[in-house]
């Protein structure tokens, strides 16, 4: 027991691949301190590019489920971070792509009303009248980035919310970094139009 | 100046990620010191980011997480995409059961209806068990004058349009003899009546069937004192390479024994037959003195030697001034040549910069063989030929081999079938013969089958055209605020067309007021591009716009400008002029209604006036509202 807790301990400092080997070998807790790390982050990048919750739960359920059913295939040479965001990315396109058969989210402003209420703007600890007007700063910025067209959403996401290098975006998304680069810059120049006004007021 | 601009930009974008090689982070540090604008513009992306922040992170609830671990760690995701292998699976040997399960029904109720048990005694009804070998294909139409009688033709059609196993029961019915015991006679008059009409020349210059016309004679012989059988076959066939029926015979002459009899006579001959040309369904023991019955034989083998067994197909890229017009005229070229457009594909291929780089498509056409060269003679002239090769391959080994397997088997098969003939006829022995015979009744089926694949490639050639335009010269951007987005995107769909040009893609949202925009991206030739881009410019106020040329040397006012340019415009109505008119039209809509409750109530004068009393206190407050409002989301837009 006492010997399990070392070694739990010992997890936090660990990279992620030893993790993984450490997870292929049999510990299991190696796999739970690789979904303490990354639940957050994959929940959040899905949650972005998808728009709601449930969906986003599928896409983290369903990353790290391919994690377990793949491990074998993993390679330790690559990074795990840029594995396990590119499966995640594969179910978010299977998705999007599966959507857009059903409801085309431009042109339905039914469906668009609808994804908003199942997001839910979270709690921050600031005084209400902060508070209202974050949230209302949150939902402009969502409507934002829910407008650009897919690829330059998730190029912007992983860019500026997941803090990811072009590198690991270029190996995430399977294309040339030249091409990373030309999605980010673009879509950072349509979110600078759509947002304009909310930046005026940042000062 | 501009044109630097738009790429420094791209360049500050990626510096504020630390993304730059040195000396491209050098050299935009450079800039940067001199230049305000780009100054902003990084100070702008600062802003930006933090704005973005401005949507923070979802946090875990412990219910959340506990969901998603033990969604994943009980394997809810197992069976999925698993499920759906096995779906398809599952359904794919479904209905292929179903299906067979069909044909059993239909052909057993053949089987019932004829008879069975009778056949396999009956001589003159063996010809059902020995066409299960041919699938027999449908006579559209039978070319000849002297078979004109519609029932014959109705039931020939219907027949051959099922097993040929059926045709013998057809024709008993027909014929009104339904005992399937002793039809010699009836089935010879419906064969008579059949042959009367000229009915076999009509099926075999039809092209859809060869008819083998046999009989056997038995002669006596004064000299040796024995009976002779002279039998003799006829196939009568349609050439495709000819484009003629045309005939071939064989006979034999001589004592076979007694016991063999008549049947040995034909099937001499017939073997014969073979020999010369093609495989050939068994005949059939004629009646005595008479015609030999109509063995009926998918023609997809071709009929005789005479023909090339060479396969021809072409490669050609060609680089035209118009993929559009160039891909039309392609399919016009197969089409006049007696061939077929078989697939067609569209693809347009963008650089980095967003300029089309290519406009390109793929055909393939297959042009019957004899006009191969004249359709490639016409399709190289549409443009500029960059590539262009043309493969030849011999097939008449696999072919030859092909055929005698088919004779080979057909062989074995013979001998088995007479092996049964004379078994006993319960329905269940009956069922078993047919399951021996089966396999190479397959196996006959499947070389034919190869034969007819290889007659197709031999005789229509496969033709892949590469179709592309060259790469835009040059880009440009528009940013455009207008009035009124349907307007604006109809003058832009004219103005394109009347410079030669073209939308590539478009399209516009105008649903609500928040989203009402259009982005619009076109190609024009390059001596019209100053022109369009001069045009477009009047549609609205211009809020934006940029140049990115590939060749800065370009002179778009050159005269001998090949290409193209490629133009993106963004079309939008501003906020508040799209909720003054929604809003404006929501006003209006209501003081029609109350104009129209107004006059609906003319009958009574002072409640008349009343209403309408009303009705200009309404208007006039909604017109209060209505300024009210615009006012406001004027100002919030400020």
């Amino acid at each position: 027991m006492e010997e399990r807790n070392r070694e739990n301990s010992n997890n936090m400092t660990k990279p992620d691949e030893e993790l993984m080997t450490d997870y292929r070998m049999g510990n299991i807790d190696a796999l739970e301190e690789l979904f303490q790390r990354y639940k957050k982050r994959l929940l959040n990048y899905a949650l972005r590019l998808l728009g709601n919750l449930a969906d986003a739960e599928d896409v983290v359920g369903e990353a790290f489920y391919a994690v377990t059913a793949q491990k074998d295939k993993y390679e330790v040479r690559a990074k795990f971070s840029t594995w396990l965001y590119t499966i995640a990315h594969n179910s978010c396109v299977d998705r999007i792509r599966k959507r857009r058969k059903i409801v085309f989210l431009w042109f339905k402003k039914e469906a668009e009303d609808s994804e908003y209420e199942e997001l839910e703007i979270p709690d921050t600890k600031y005084s209400p009248d902060a508070e209202a007007q974050d949230n209302e700063r949150a939902a402009i910025v969502k409507k934002a980035i829910e407008k650009l067209p897919y690829e330059y959403r998730e190029a912007v996401i992983l860019r500026e919310y997941q803090q990811l290098n072009y590198e690991e975006i270029a190996g995430i998304l399977n294309c040339s970094l030249a091409k990373v680069k030309v999605l980010i810059f673009r879509g950072r120049e349509k979110l600078r139009k759509e947002l304009m006004l909310v930046m005026g007021e940042l000062r | 100046m501009m044109f630097i601009h738009f790429r420094i930009k791209r360049l500050i974008s990626a510096y504020m990620d630390n993304e730059l090689s040195p000396r491209e982070r050098e050299f935009v540090e450079k800039h940067l010191q001199t230049c305000e604008s780009c100054k902003k513009y990084l100070g702008d992306l600062g802003k930006l980011s933090s704005v973005l922040k401005q949507w923070p992170e979802q946090e875990l609830t412990p219910d959340l997480e506990q969901k998603i671990r033990t969604d994943f760690l009980g394997e809810k995701y197992k069976g999925v995409s698993k499920m759906n292998k096995k779906t398809l699976i599952g359904v794919g040997i479904g209905s292929g059961a179903l299906a067979t399960i069909i044909i059993f029904v239909l052909v057993g109720q053949v089987f019932v209806k004829a008879g069975f048990q009778g056949r396999l005694k009956d001589s003159s009804d063996r010809m059902g068990e020995e066409f299960s070998l041919s699938a027999a294909k449908k006579v559209t139409s039978v070319p000849n004058s002297d078979f004109n009688n519609q029932e014959y033709r109705a039931d020939l059609e219907r027949t051959l349009s099922n097993n040929v196993k059926a045709l013998s029961a057809l024709w008993e019915a027909h014929v009104g003899n339904s005992t399937g015991m002793s039809s010699d006679a009836g089935f010879s008059e419906g064969m008579k009546s059949f042959f009367a009409r000229g009915g076999h020349n009509a099926l075999a210059a039809s092209g859809k069937a060869n008819v083998i016309v046999g009989s056997a004679k038995p002669i006596y012989d004064q000299q040796y004192g024995k009976t002779m059988y002279h039998g003799d076959h006829e196939e009568k066939f349609f050439n495709h390479a000819s484009g003629t029926a045309s005939s071939v015979e064989a006979e034999t002459l001589g004592w076979i024994g007694e016991s063999a009899g008549k049947a040995s006579a034909m099937q001499l001959s017939q073997r014969m037959l073979a020999d010369k040309i093609v495989p050939m369904a068994v005949a059939e023991q004629a009646a005595e003195g008479e015609t030999g019955p109509i063995i009926i034989q998918d023609i997809t083998l071709p009929a005789t030697g005479q023909e090339e067994y060479v396969i021809r197909n072409a490669n050609v890229s060609v680089e035209v001034p118009d993929v559009q017009s160039a891909y039309g005229e392609t399919a016009k070229i197969s089409k006049a040549k007696g061939g077929y457009l078989a697939q067609a594909n569209f693809r347009e291929e963008k650089t980095d910069e967003g300029l089309t780089a290519k406009i390109a498509a793929k055909l393939i056409l297959r042009i019957p063989k004899n006009k191969l060269e004249e359709a490639l003679e016409e399709i190289k002239k549409l443009g500029s030929v960059k590539g262009f090769d043309l493969q030849s391959s011999d097939v008449s080994k696999e072919y030859k081999n092909l055929l005698s397997e088919f004779n080979l088997t057909k062989v074995v098969y013979d001998k088995l079938r007479k092996k049964y003939e004379n078994k006993s006829n319960s329905v269940d022995e009956a069922i078993r013969v047919e399951n021996e015979l089966t396999p190479y009744e397959r196996r006959m089926e499947m070389f034919k089958a190869r034969m007819a694949e290889l007659d197709n490639l031999i005789s229509m050639s496969t033709v892949t055209v590469d179709l592309f335009a060259p790469a835009a010269k040059y880009g440009a951007y528009l940013k455009i605020e207008i009035d009124d987005l349907q307007k604006a995107y109809d003058t832009v769909a004219g103005l394109a067309k009347e410079k030669s040009g073209r939308i590539i893609s478009g399209g516009f949202n105008q649903e609500s007021a928040s989203s009402n925009y259009a982005q619009v991206a076109l190609r024009v030739p390059l001596n019209k591009a100053e022109e369009a881009i001069a045009a477009l410019k009047k549609i609205g106020s211009v809020k934006g716009f940029s140049v990115d040329s590939k060749d800065p040397a370009l002179d778009l006012a050159g005269k001998n400008l090949t290409g193209s340019a490629s133009i993106s415009l963004d079309l939008y109505v501003p906020e508040w002029k799209a909720l003054w008119r929604e809003n404006l039209h929501k006003a209006r809509e209501r003081m029609i209604e109350m104009f129209a409750n107004m006059l609906g109530s003319a009958v009574n004068a002072i409640p008349a006036i009343i209403l309408s009393g009303i009705g200009l206190v309404v208007f006039v407050v909604l017109l209060i509202v209505v300024i009210a409002v615009v006012r406001k989301t004027g100002k919030k837009n400020e």
